[in-house]
């Protein structure tokens, strides 16, 4: 059909869905990909943090490789983050860009107090166990916080429901010991993530 | 026109597509020219056409932040869509039978 000549109603009609489908399918940020990604990364990363501590009496922290593999991981998270939300978001101004751009600098804003304290609580002579702990579960506890607040601003049910998941489970993993915490980190917290990716495969399909 | 009949200014594909991908973005959202084009498939000549056409009549506003296009409706855009699809449900009920 040509774009300059006139319609009948019921091929504008169905032109209308198509147009609206295709919209919103190029807008929308692909959020189950991106939950996959953390979830692996998570899963991957603190589960190998946990494979290398295992065992250890007293505990001394993870072993170099293991922190190497979430680094990576982590950064390639990050990297398919970037890709996919400016994939879908190149082109858009106005208030639904400021509201992204507010929200990415919700993580640094986050994170670099919570390694900054990580620094302090060592630099105050926190034992290795202690800083075992605040490593595995304050990732998870600035990260619910963040997706609990963000929910609120895009009422995403499964944000919030992840957001109030990865906050359980963060409180729940810190008395678990440094070695169980990590075990927690990787089985809830990026499980968690994991789920969170397939409920909203299935329920797009269904 | 009378307020029963479909807007000529949005009935014809390539207008009618602009109108509905920009209803798509919430009020106070616009989108860049180049990210249109790459959602329409249109050629830059074509899709200017068709916007002149729809900024004349007051539907879409172009708006340059940044040297970029900005391209959003206006509430007499929204407004003329909704009436437009309005209309259209209202013709296809006529020709449907019960």
């Amino acid at each position: 059909m040509s774009d300059d000549q006139m319609l009948d109603p019921s091929a504008a009609a169905a032109l209308i869905k198509q147009a609206q489908d295709h919209a919103r399918g190029a807008f929308a940020i692909k959020q189950p990909l991106l939950y996959a990604a953390w979830g692996v990364a998570w899963f991957i990363g603190t589960g190998a943090m946990w494979l290398s501590v295992r065992g250890q009496h007293p505990y001394n922290g993870p072993a170099g490789w293991s922190v190497a593999i979430l680094v990576v991981l982590i950064v390639a998270a990050i990297a398919a983050t970037v890709f996919i939300t400016s994939r879908a978001t190149w082109g858009i101004g106005g208030n639904s860009a400021r509201q992204g751009t507010i929200f990415g600098l919700s993580w640094p804003a986050g994170f670099i107090p919570l390694f900054l304290v990580e620094g302090a609580l060592s630099h105050a002579g926190a034992s290795a166990a202690v800083m075992g702990v605040i490593g595995a579960v304050g990732p998870l506890l600035v990260t619910g916080l963040i997706y609990v607040t963000a929910a609120a601003m895009w009422v995403d049910w499964t944000m919030l429901a992840l957001g109030i998941w990865l906050l359980v489970v963060a409180a729940a993993g810190g008395w678990a010991g440094p070695v169980g915490a990590l075990a927690v980190d990787a089985l809830a917290g990026g499980g968690g993530f994991l789920v969170a990716a397939a409920f909203l495969t299935w329920k797009k399909q269904g | 026109m009378t307020n029963d009949e479909l807007d000529p200014v949005i009935h014809v594909p390539a207008r009618l597509r602009i109108m509905v991908t920009l209803a798509t973005l919430p009020e106070g959202d616009h989108l860049s020219f180049p990210r249109l084009q790459q959602i329409l498939g249109l050629t830059p000549g074509n899709l200017i056409t068709h916007l002149r056409k729809l900024e004349v009549a007051g539907y879409v506003c172009s708006a340059k932040p940044d040297g970029q296009s900005a391209l959003s409706l206006t509430h007499a855009g929204r407004a003329a869509l909704d009436r437009y699809t309005e209309n259209l449900r209202r013709l296809l009920d006529q020709v449907s039978p019960p």
